[in-house]
Parts: structure tokens; sequence; C-alpha cells
């Protein structure tokens, strides 16, 4: 009941603050903006009660289950907005990105798999908080990232376009979100690596091999290596700015596939376990 | 005028270049993204499943044919895999200078142009009341005290600050550890035995490994397989609200002349060694019994069913197994609607369905309770006892310590060179016009305009320091 009261002022709380982040970004009205702050503030108490609620009554990091999982995602993606906004609120126009997304993962989620699920034994195991632990560190960071790349395209057009920053001067200037944007790339980065890494040495004791080329896999695979390449187009080669921000935003398509696209079209992925809401 | 030269040189640029780096790995994506589109032969259930696949069109037989149901051992694949670790490689090696370089590892004094620092737009300076030979000392403890490394420069009164000295050798750490990958990864493939074997509960199986069960994948390198004695004591599943919440398996096992006593679950394999046991899924193991028209028991056998999740499954009997039985099984039986189901997996009213045929003629279909008799030909079968069979599969292996040391030194070299990555000051200090002046130039890898903050407040510090004010 708590459970069922807690979700829906997440969603409805996460659903008002999109309407004002993006009505604000269009409309380039500041207060609206304010407001959808402290919006999300609420929300991601309630949303951490509930978080906490489902560890303490299951024992296990909460993962199982569609709902779980959006929960446990959304909840890194709002923990690192809210982190961002309470050390410099310049930054927090990552919200603009990051509120909606956690809003449809939660919707995705309640459709789902409204309550809690029974815990299945092959998800027993430590490897879990770890792989998901880091599984979801990774995506919050990547979103963030994909919020940064599209702060920074927003207001490179409104520079080049009218030669004035206005409203978007109130976030940092080009270069500072360009390096948040690659910081956060760092992280996300040696979180999947580490999420790859704990997912195989779990798999070996589950599946009895490290590595089976499972669908799920692939795409963790593919997508890590395009967040390796992307590191390296930086690095080596010099890519800054708009090119890299659209390349950000795009490369987030690829985590999404790999967490939740594949189990959704690929009927034969080991990563699809028992117990289906 | 251009100069024409030698062929080799440029191959080897070109292979050792970042562009080549971003085209093999770019070919990788695409062929792991083709696997995606492109069913795979090791995502079949089972091989029938995949040659009725092939059957169903001639584009299935085409990429059968090109083996892009197989990509990843496909030679195409090989082929990319053999290039990235040669890029890899000599990247790696072509780097070595300029690594120990940035990380000040090879024993070169670093060069400090003072000019270059006093001119930078980036520099800041000022100006301390006490003479330039007295502050090497105390500008190096500065930076030491906050864990820089000190270098003293080529030129007098220059000196390199670096946080994160060893930085760049992670660059190693991070590339070596895909060759400890590789050979792991090729080691354990080479090595790799896999079989599957189904032991029914109180059923001791004794062999070396590739005959007690069947094999799914013998080794290539290190073809000599240990023995095996395994006995199932006791199979005990759990469930939770209609979920399999645990699977409990507690044997007694010799591998390799090593004696135990085991509990094995999901996610805890027995592991001896380089054999490891996992257990894959449940089965049913009845006792059945067949019973002559005068009361005589005439075959009594233990049946292995996987019949769990609703799947059916078939086994056969007489003496030239003439009669072949489909069993699906209902752990909870009801019926609803006139529809057989189970209520829950759990074994509270276990029940058979039994469709028993000799010769292609159905010689009787119904449902029978543990206990009661199917009838056939005056014959009876019943299913008197109910025990579980576990499904193993049996893996021996070796070359998982290069993995792991490969999984540690990837992520150890990843957090050396992105998380802790090099910060480095440049540092003049000359005498000026009676007044001692300190000029300080800083860089960041990766963060520059970050850094920017960073360094400013760093010789606000420093100069408190140096002028003896707190």
């Amino acid at each position: 009941m708590l459970d069922t009261a807690l979700i829906w002022f997440c969603i409805y709380c996460y659903a008002v603050a999109t309407i004002l982040l993006l009505t604000g970004f269009v409309f380039s009205k500041n207060k609206l903006l304010k407001i959808a702050g402290f919006l999300v503030l609420p929300a991601f108490l309630a949303h951490t009660t509930l978080f906490g609620m489902r560890w303490v009554r299951t024992g296990w990091f909460p993962a199982n289950g569609e709902l779980e999982n959006a929960l446990t995602a959304g909840w890194f993606a709002i923990a690192f907005t809210v982190y961002l906004f309470a050390r410099n609120r310049s930054t927090s126009g990552v919200a603009l990105f990051t509120v909606p997304a956690t809003l449809l993962l939660m919707g995705y989620g309640v459709m789902k798999a409204p309550s809690p699920l029974p815990m299945e034994a092959s998800l027993k195991s430590s490897w879990l908080l770890i792989h998901v632990l880091f599984a979801q560190l990774a995506f919050g960071s990547y979103l963030l990232v994909s919020g940064f790349g599209l702060l920074y395209v927003l207001k490179d057009r409104r520079i080049r376009s009218e030669n004035a920053i206005g409203f978007y001067g109130r976030f940092p200037a080009l270069e500072i979100i360009d390096e948040l944007m690659f910081k956060f790339v760092i992280y996300g980065f040696i979180a999947q690596a580490i999420m790859i890494v704990s997912g195989s040495i779990w798999a070996k004791e589950l599946w009895g091999s490290y590595w089976g080329w499972d669908p799920v896999e692939v795409w963790a695979l593919v997508s890590w290596l395009l967040y390796g390449l992307s590191i390296h187009l930086r690095v080596t080669l010099g890519w800054r700015g708009r090119r890299l921000a659209w390349l950000m935003i795009f490369l987030l398509s690829t985590v999404i596939i790999s967490y939740w696209g594949i189990n959704i079209v690929v009927e034969n992925s080991k990563h699809i376990f028992g117990v289906v809401s | 005028m251009r100069t024409n030269k030698p062929s080799g040189n440029s191959l080897y640029k070109f292979l050792k270049s970042i562009r080549f780096t971003t085209t093999v790995l770019s070919s990788l994506i695409v062929v792991y993204f083709l696997s995606l589109l492109v069913p795979q032969k090791m995502l079949f259930p089972t091989a029938a499943q995949y040659r009725a696949w092939l059957g169903e069109s001639p584009l299935h037989r085409l990429l059968d044919a090109l083996r892009l149901t197989e990509i990843y051992a496909s030679p195409l694949t090989m082929f990319l895999l053999g290039l990235f670790f040669l890029n890899l490689i000599l990247v790696a090696v072509d780097r070595i200078p300029v690594v120990l370089r940035r990380a000040y590892l090879n024993g070169e004094v670093p060069r400090v142009d003072p000019g270059l620092v006093k001119e930078s737009s980036s520099t800041i300076s000022f100006m301390v009341a006490a003479p330039a030979g007295s502050l090497a000392d105390r500008t190096g403890r500065f930076f030491r005290k906050r864990r820089w490394g000190v270098v003293t420069g080529r030129v007098a009164g220059t000196f390199v600050a670096v946080r994160n000295r060893l930085s760049p050798l992670g660059f190693f750490l991070f590339h070596g550890s895909f060759i400890l990958c590789l050979l792991g990864g090729l080691v354990l493939t080479y090595t790799r035995f896999t079989g599957k074997v189904a032991v029914a509960e109180g059923e001791t199986l004794q062999g070396r490994l590739d005959t007690v069960g069947a094999v799914v994948k013998s080794p290539l390198l290190f073809r000599k397989l240990p023995e095996m004695l395994l006995h199932v004591d006791r199979i005990e599943t759990r469930y939770e609200e209609g979920a399999a919440s645990d699977l409990i398996i507690d044997v007694d096992s010799v591998i390799g002349g090593v004696s135990r006593k085991e509990r094995i679950r999901v996610n805890e394999p027995l592991t001896q060694g380089a054999v490891s046991l996992v257990a894959q899924t449940v089965g049913l193991a009845p006792v059945v019994v067949v019973t002559a028209p005068d009361g005589r028991v005439v075959d009594t056998a233990v049946v292995k069913l996987n019949v769990l999740k609703g799947h059916g499954d078939s086994f056969a009997l007489g003496s030239r197994n003439q009669y072949h039985i489909t069993v699906r099984y209902f752990p909870d039986y009801a019926v609803y609607n006139g529809a057989e189901t189970s209520r829950s997996p759990e074994p509270r009213n276990p029940a058979f369905h039994l469709v028993i045929e000799k010769e292609g003629a159905q010689l009787y279909d119904g449902t029978v309770r543990l206990g009661e008799e199917a009838a056939m030909e005056g014959f009876r079968v019943a299913f008197k006892e109910l025990h579980y069979c576990a499904n193993f599969q049996i893996i021996r292996e070796y070359g998982q310590w290069p993995l792991i040391a490969g999984f540690l030194l990837g992520s150890l070299g990843l957090i050396m060179r992105l998380i802790f990555y090099q910060k480095r000051v440049q540092l003049v200090v000359e005498e000026r016009e009676g007044a001692t002046m300190v000029y300080l130039l800083g860089q960041a890898e990766y963060f520059p305009h970050s850094f920017a903050g960073e360094i400013a407040a760093l010789a606000a510090d420093l100069q408190h320091e140096l002028n003896g004010e707190k």
C-alpha cells in the first residue's frame, strides 16, 4: 500500500517536473526550472524510501523484475542530478534529460510489474549487488552524459543563432559542460567495465562459462566498446564540442538497448530470468 | 619535395595508428551488431530446432553457409580480433618511451622552458620576499605535503610538480589486460571440456569425465580428463510464491582423487581444481513399476524426465522398448474448465498425464496420480516413488587466472589512467630587480578548464607559504 502510494507520488512529481522543465527550456523561463528543482527533491526522498524499503524487505539489492530495475536505474539518475544540483546549481540543467528518463522508466516498470516479485534462485548471489550496482551506476552516469550533451547542443545553438547567451547564461560555459560530460563518460565507462567483469564471474558460477555471447552480453560489450571509442576520439583525435555531444546523446541508445531492449525483442537470452511479470 | 618512404614503414605506422584502431573496433562492433540480427546457432535450445530453422528458408541456409550463424567463431571475426590485438601490441610497444617520459621514469631531467612558462596566458605569477636560492626546498616541501612529486628541471630555478605521476602507466595495465584476457580466453577455449549429465537422487556415477554423460565439447589441448565419482544424496527444491527460490543438491564426490562432501546450489557450483559441476536444472526421476496381468512385477526402472516447467517428455518401456510413453507432469493437479492444469509448481498433488503408444497405436491416454496405475494390454504401469534428478554441466578448463588477472589489471589501469589522471605544474623561480618572482603554469590531462580553479588556489597557498603568511 505504502509502496504504491510512494511510486505514484514519485511518478506524479517527476511528471510535473518534466512539464516544468520542458516549458522552462522551450520558453526560457528560469522560474519554472527552479520550481522543477524543488519538486524533484521530495520525489527523490520518496524514491529513496521506496528503494530502501524494497531492499530491506527482500534482503536483496532491488533488481528483480522491471519495476525494481526501473526504480534502481531511476534512483541513480536522480541521485546524480541532485548531487550536481547541491554542488553547483548551474549544472542542474541535466535534469531536462534525467527527470523525463526516470519518469519513462518508472512508468514502464509500473506497467510491467506493479507488485513485488518473488526472488528466483538464479538471482540469489552476492554478485547481484556488484553487477547490478555498477550497471546502474553506469546507466546513471551515461544518462547524465547525454543530459550534458543535450545542454551543450542547446546552449551552443543559442550562441550560434543569436550570438547571445541569455537564458543559457545560467548554465556552465561550454568548455565546462564538455569536461563534465567527459568526467561522467569516464565514470560510466569504468562502472560498465566492472559490471561486465563482475557479470562474467557471476556467469561462470551460474551458467558455467565466463562469456556465452548472449545477446545482452554482446550489446553490453558493443556499448562499452563504443564509449571506449568515444574516449579515444576525445583524447587522441581531439574530438570536442557539438560533434562529441551528439555522439554522447546517441550512445545512450546502446545502453538502453542492452539493458531493456534486448529482453523485449529476443526470446532466447539467458538474461531473461524465470520470474516474468 | 616529396620523398618516398619505404612501404613497410608506412604499413607499420598505419597499423599502430588510432585511425586503424577506430576502423578495427568499428568493424568488430558491426560484426557483433550483425550477430544480434542473425539468429546464432548456439542460442537454439536443441540441434533439431536449428535444423528446423534451416529448413524454413533458403536465406537461412545461405546464412549458415556463410557461417554468419556462428559469427563469433567465423574467420571474419577471428581476422578482426587478430588485427585488434596486433594494433594493441604495436600501440603499447610504440608508446613505451612516451609513457615512461610522462611518468618521469626515463631518467631524463625534465626540460622547463622559462620563457614559455612566463609568457603563457594561463601562467600565475607572484612575488616572494625571499632570495630565490632559499625557495627550492620550501617549494618542494609545499608540494610534497600535498602529495605532489617534485622534479628539478634542467635549467636552474625550474621545477616540475606532478600529481599522480605514475598515472600514465595505467595505459600499460589497461592495454596489457586485453592481452591477458585474450591469453586466458584462448587457454580456456582450447582446454575446455563440457559435458552434460543427469543424476537422480541416490544414483552414483563413476568414470572419466567424458564417459559419464553426453559430451558437448571436447578439449583440443590437455585431452586427458580426470576420473570422477559422483553420488547424489538428496535434492531439494524450494518455492516462494510460485517461483523456484532455491535448489539444494547434497553430493559426495571424488574428483581427481580428492574426496568431498558438498552442497551444490544455483550460483554455488562444486569446484575441484580445474573441474566444476554446475547445477543447471532439475527434472523428475520417478520409479516406474510395470505389473503383469498375474500380479508379477515385470519391470522396475528409474526414468529421468525433464517435465518441470510444463515441458513434456517421453521414455520407452518393454523388452524391445516397444512401448512409447509420453508424460506431462502436474505437480499440483487440478482441472479448470475441463482442462488439466497445476495450481502451483510445488508437488502438493502430483499427477502424470500419460499417453502410451505401441507401434503408432494408442493404448492409453489418461491421468494417474502417484501410485495409481495405467493399463496397457493387460499390463499396468504405475509411478511409485517421486524423486528428483539434477542436470549438471561438467566443465574442465584451465586459463582462468590470466583472465582474472586481466580483469583486475584492466580495472586498475582504467582507474589509474582516467580517475587519477596526471596534473602538472611547471615552476620557474627567478630573481628580478631585487625581488624573487615565482611563475606557475598548470596543466591537467583531460580537464584543463576545471583545473584552472585548483591551480589558482594552489598558487595562492604557495604564495602564502613562501611569504611566511598563514
